[in-house]
Protein backbone atom coordinates (compact mmCIF):
# COMPACT_ATOMS: atom_id res chain seq x y z
CA UNK A 1 0.00 0.00 0.00
CA UNK A 2 0.95 3.44 -1.01
CA UNK A 3 2.58 5.76 2.07
CA UNK A 4 -0.18 8.66 0.93
CA UNK A 5 -3.11 5.91 1.14
CA UNK A 6 -1.59 4.51 4.62
CA UNK A 7 -1.76 8.17 6.22
CA UNK A 8 -5.21 8.34 4.28
CA UNK A 9 -6.62 4.91 6.03
CA UNK A 10 -4.89 6.37 9.48
CA UNK A 11 -6.25 9.25 9.39
CA UNK A 12 -9.91 8.42 8.48
CA UNK A 13 -9.66 5.50 11.45
CA UNK A 14 -8.52 8.81 14.00
CA UNK A 15 -11.54 10.68 12.94
CA UNK A 16 -13.64 8.14 13.14
CA UNK A 17 -12.73 7.77 16.98
CA UNK A 18 -13.08 11.65 17.43
CA UNK A 19 -16.52 11.65 16.37
CA UNK A 20 -17.26 8.77 18.75
CA UNK A 21 -15.61 10.94 21.53
CA UNK A 22 -17.00 13.71 20.28
CA UNK A 23 -20.63 11.92 20.73
CA UNK A 24 -20.03 10.93 24.13
CA UNK A 25 -19.14 13.77 25.28
CA UNK A 26 -21.90 15.61 24.09
CA UNK A 27 -24.24 13.10 25.47
CA UNK A 28 -22.08 13.77 29.03
CA UNK A 29 -22.41 17.47 29.20
CA UNK A 30 -26.28 16.73 27.86
CA UNK A 31 -27.25 14.77 30.84
CA UNK A 32 -25.16 16.97 33.17
CA UNK A 33 -27.10 19.66 32.15
CA UNK A 34 -30.84 18.01 32.44
CA UNK A 35 -29.72 17.65 35.77
CA UNK A 36 -28.63 20.31 36.64
CA UNK A 37 -31.64 21.90 35.02
CA UNK A 38 -34.07 19.15 37.03
CA UNK A 39 -31.78 20.11 40.07
CA UNK A 40 -32.82 24.15 40.13
CA UNK A 41 -36.33 23.30 39.44
CA UNK A 42 -36.45 21.82 42.49
CA UNK A 43 -34.59 24.82 44.43
CA UNK A 44 -36.59 27.08 43.03
CA UNK A 45 -39.48 25.42 44.20
CA UNK A 46 -38.05 24.93 47.37
CA UNK A 47 -37.42 28.80 48.33
CA UNK A 48 -40.91 29.50 46.33
CA UNK A 49 -42.58 27.72 49.13
CA UNK A 50 -40.18 28.84 52.01
CA UNK A 51 -41.16 32.13 50.94
CA UNK A 52 -44.72 31.31 50.73
CA UNK A 53 -44.35 29.73 54.48
CA UNK A 54 -42.67 32.80 55.68
CA UNK A 55 -45.58 35.24 54.00
CA UNK A 56 -47.88 33.14 55.81
CA UNK A 57 -46.44 33.20 58.99
CA UNK A 58 -45.89 36.82 59.38
CA UNK A 59 -49.23 37.68 57.40
CA UNK A 60 -50.56 35.34 61.14
CA UNK A 61 -48.46 38.02 63.11
CA UNK A 62 -49.74 40.96 61.42
CA UNK A 63 -53.23 39.69 62.06
CA UNK A 64 -52.48 38.88 65.45
CA UNK A 65 -50.71 42.41 66.41
CA UNK A 66 -53.88 43.77 64.70
CA UNK A 67 -56.10 41.71 67.11
CA UNK A 68 -53.85 42.98 70.11
CA UNK A 69 -54.06 46.47 69.47
CA UNK A 70 -58.04 45.66 68.93
CA UNK A 71 -58.25 44.07 72.68
CA UNK A 72 -55.54 46.84 74.11
CA UNK A 73 -58.24 49.83 72.25
CA UNK A 74 -60.82 48.02 73.82
CA UNK A 75 -59.60 47.79 77.07
CA UNK A 76 -58.41 51.03 77.48
CA UNK A 77 -62.33 52.24 76.14
CA UNK A 78 -64.18 50.23 78.49
CA UNK A 79 -61.55 51.46 81.66
CA UNK A 80 -62.17 54.71 80.68
CA UNK A 81 -65.90 54.30 80.63
CA UNK A 82 -66.00 52.63 84.14
CA UNK A 83 -63.73 55.42 85.75
CA UNK A 84 -66.25 58.00 84.43
CA UNK A 85 -69.27 56.14 85.73
CA UNK A 86 -67.91 55.84 89.31
CA UNK A 87 -67.32 60.15 89.70
CA UNK B 1 -36.57 3.36 61.08
CA UNK B 2 -36.38 0.19 58.90
CA UNK B 3 -35.60 -2.35 62.21
CA UNK B 4 -38.29 -0.03 63.85
CA UNK B 5 -41.36 -0.68 60.83
CA UNK B 6 -40.41 -4.32 60.56
CA UNK B 7 -40.42 -5.11 64.64
CA UNK B 8 -43.12 -3.54 64.63
CA UNK B 9 -44.72 -6.01 61.98
CA UNK B 10 -44.91 -3.73 58.80
CA UNK B 11 -43.70 -4.79 55.52
CA UNK B 12 -42.16 -2.34 52.87
CA UNK B 13 -44.32 -2.03 50.08
CA UNK B 14 -42.90 0.70 48.20
CA UNK B 15 -39.41 2.42 48.29
CA UNK B 16 -38.00 5.36 46.56
CA UNK B 17 -34.99 8.59 46.91
CA UNK B 18 -37.59 10.67 48.69
CA UNK B 19 -40.63 8.07 50.78
CA UNK B 20 -41.06 4.82 51.71
CA UNK B 21 -44.60 2.94 51.77
CA UNK B 22 -45.03 0.36 54.70
CA UNK B 23 -48.48 -1.46 55.26
CA UNK B 24 -49.61 -3.12 58.60
CA UNK B 25 -52.29 -5.90 57.62
CA UNK B 26 -53.28 -7.06 60.95
CA UNK B 27 -53.78 -3.02 61.94
CA UNK B 28 -55.13 -1.88 58.13
CA UNK B 29 -52.45 0.55 58.37
CA UNK B 30 -50.67 2.44 55.66
CA UNK B 31 -47.79 4.43 56.64
CA UNK B 32 -45.58 7.06 54.58
CA UNK B 33 -42.36 7.60 55.58
CA UNK B 34 -41.01 10.66 53.97
CA UNK B 35 -36.84 10.77 53.60
CA UNK B 36 -36.27 14.44 52.42
CA UNK B 37 -36.54 17.71 53.33
CA UNK B 38 -38.17 19.10 50.60
CA UNK B 39 -40.57 17.30 48.44
CA UNK B 40 -41.63 18.56 45.04
CA UNK B 41 -44.93 18.32 43.50
CA UNK B 42 -44.52 16.28 40.91
CA UNK B 43 -42.56 13.53 43.24
CA UNK B 44 -45.27 14.14 45.96
CA UNK B 45 -48.26 13.26 43.90
CA UNK B 46 -46.27 10.57 42.39
CA UNK B 47 -46.24 8.71 45.53
CA UNK B 48 -49.36 9.76 46.87
CA UNK B 49 -50.68 8.15 43.44
CA UNK B 50 -48.84 4.74 44.61
CA UNK B 51 -50.50 4.83 48.41
CA UNK B 52 -53.99 5.34 46.64
CA UNK B 53 -53.31 2.11 44.56
CA UNK B 54 -52.14 0.17 47.68
CA UNK B 55 -54.81 1.12 49.32
CA UNK B 56 -56.82 0.37 46.66
CA UNK B 57 -56.01 -2.99 46.42
CA UNK B 58 -56.36 -4.16 50.32
CA UNK B 59 -58.18 -3.28 52.60
CA UNK B 60 -57.01 -0.08 55.02
CA UNK B 61 -58.35 1.64 57.43
CA UNK B 62 -55.71 4.13 58.77
CA UNK B 63 -52.88 6.12 56.86
CA UNK B 64 -49.71 7.00 59.09
CA UNK B 65 -47.93 10.17 57.72
CA UNK B 66 -44.34 10.74 58.65
CA UNK B 67 -43.64 14.31 58.00
CA UNK B 68 -40.33 14.15 60.02
CA UNK B 69 -38.07 14.48 57.68
CA UNK B 70 -39.78 17.59 56.21
CA UNK B 71 -38.43 21.27 56.55
CA UNK B 72 -40.02 23.08 53.67
CA UNK B 73 -43.24 22.25 52.82
CA UNK B 74 -45.22 23.21 49.74
CA UNK B 75 -48.75 24.52 50.35
CA UNK B 76 -50.20 23.19 46.63
CA UNK B 77 -48.96 19.93 47.60
CA UNK B 78 -50.36 20.04 51.03
CA UNK B 79 -53.61 21.30 49.66
CA UNK B 80 -53.83 18.09 47.08
CA UNK B 81 -53.17 15.98 49.91
CA UNK B 82 -55.35 17.74 52.43
CA UNK B 83 -58.40 17.94 50.27
CA UNK B 84 -58.63 15.89 47.14
CA UNK B 85 -56.08 12.79 48.01
CA UNK B 86 -58.19 12.77 51.51
CA UNK B 87 -61.32 12.51 49.59
CA UNK B 88 -60.20 10.13 47.48
CA UNK B 89 -59.24 7.45 50.31
CA UNK B 90 -62.01 8.42 52.52
CA UNK B 91 -64.07 6.52 49.77
CA UNK B 92 -61.98 3.69 50.16
CA UNK B 93 -62.33 3.23 53.82
CA UNK B 94 -59.13 5.50 55.31
CA UNK B 95 -60.94 7.82 57.87
CA UNK B 96 -58.46 7.69 60.69
CA UNK B 97 -55.26 9.76 59.70
CA UNK B 98 -52.19 9.37 61.97
CA UNK B 99 -49.41 12.71 61.80
CA UNK B 100 -45.80 13.03 62.88
CA UNK B 101 -44.27 16.31 62.22
CA UNK B 102 -40.76 17.16 63.05
CA UNK B 103 -39.88 18.27 66.89
CA UNK B 104 -39.41 22.12 65.45
CA UNK B 105 -42.09 24.62 66.87
CA UNK B 106 -41.75 27.03 64.05
CA UNK B 107 -42.82 23.90 61.48
CA UNK B 108 -45.76 22.87 63.86
CA UNK B 109 -46.70 26.22 63.84
CA UNK B 110 -46.50 26.92 59.85
CA UNK B 111 -48.24 23.92 59.42
CA UNK B 112 -51.12 24.97 61.66
CA UNK B 113 -51.36 28.58 59.96
CA UNK B 114 -51.09 27.01 56.24
CA UNK B 115 -53.90 24.68 57.00
CA UNK B 116 -56.30 26.83 58.37
CA UNK B 117 -57.81 28.28 55.06
CA UNK B 118 -58.05 24.52 53.72
CA UNK B 119 -60.13 23.63 56.64
CA UNK B 120 -62.83 25.77 55.03
CA UNK B 121 -62.55 23.64 51.56
CA UNK B 122 -63.29 20.15 53.37
CA UNK B 123 -66.58 18.66 52.88
CA UNK B 124 -68.70 19.38 56.19
CA UNK B 125 -69.79 15.47 56.32
CA UNK B 126 -66.01 14.28 55.52
CA UNK B 127 -64.93 16.91 57.79
CA UNK B 128 -67.06 14.95 60.62
CA UNK B 129 -65.87 11.50 59.80
CA UNK B 130 -61.92 12.09 59.97
CA UNK B 131 -60.23 11.17 62.25
CA UNK B 132 -56.94 12.81 62.91
CA UNK B 133 -54.58 12.68 65.36
CA UNK B 134 -50.45 13.42 65.74
CA UNK B 135 -48.48 11.87 66.79
CA UNK B 136 -44.89 11.72 68.36
CA UNK B 137 -44.01 7.87 66.77
CA UNK B 138 -44.92 5.28 64.55
CA UNK B 139 -45.41 2.76 67.79
CA UNK B 140 -47.90 5.35 69.11
CA UNK B 141 -49.44 6.10 65.56
CA UNK B 142 -50.05 2.17 64.98
CA UNK B 143 -52.18 2.11 68.59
Amino acid sequence: MPVSSQAFMIYKEELAKERIEKQRLQEKYDKATFELTEQMKVLKERLSSQQQMMESALNYAIALESQLEEFKDQLKHDQERNSSGFH
Amino acid sequence: MKKELNDLGFTCSYVSNDAEVWIHTQSKAVACILLSEYIPIAVFREIFNTITGIIEGGDFETFIFDKRSLRTFHQPSMEWYYIEWKTEVAKMGVYKHRKLLPDLPWFVKAVEIAKLPLLGKLPNDLKERLDITYCKSIEEALH
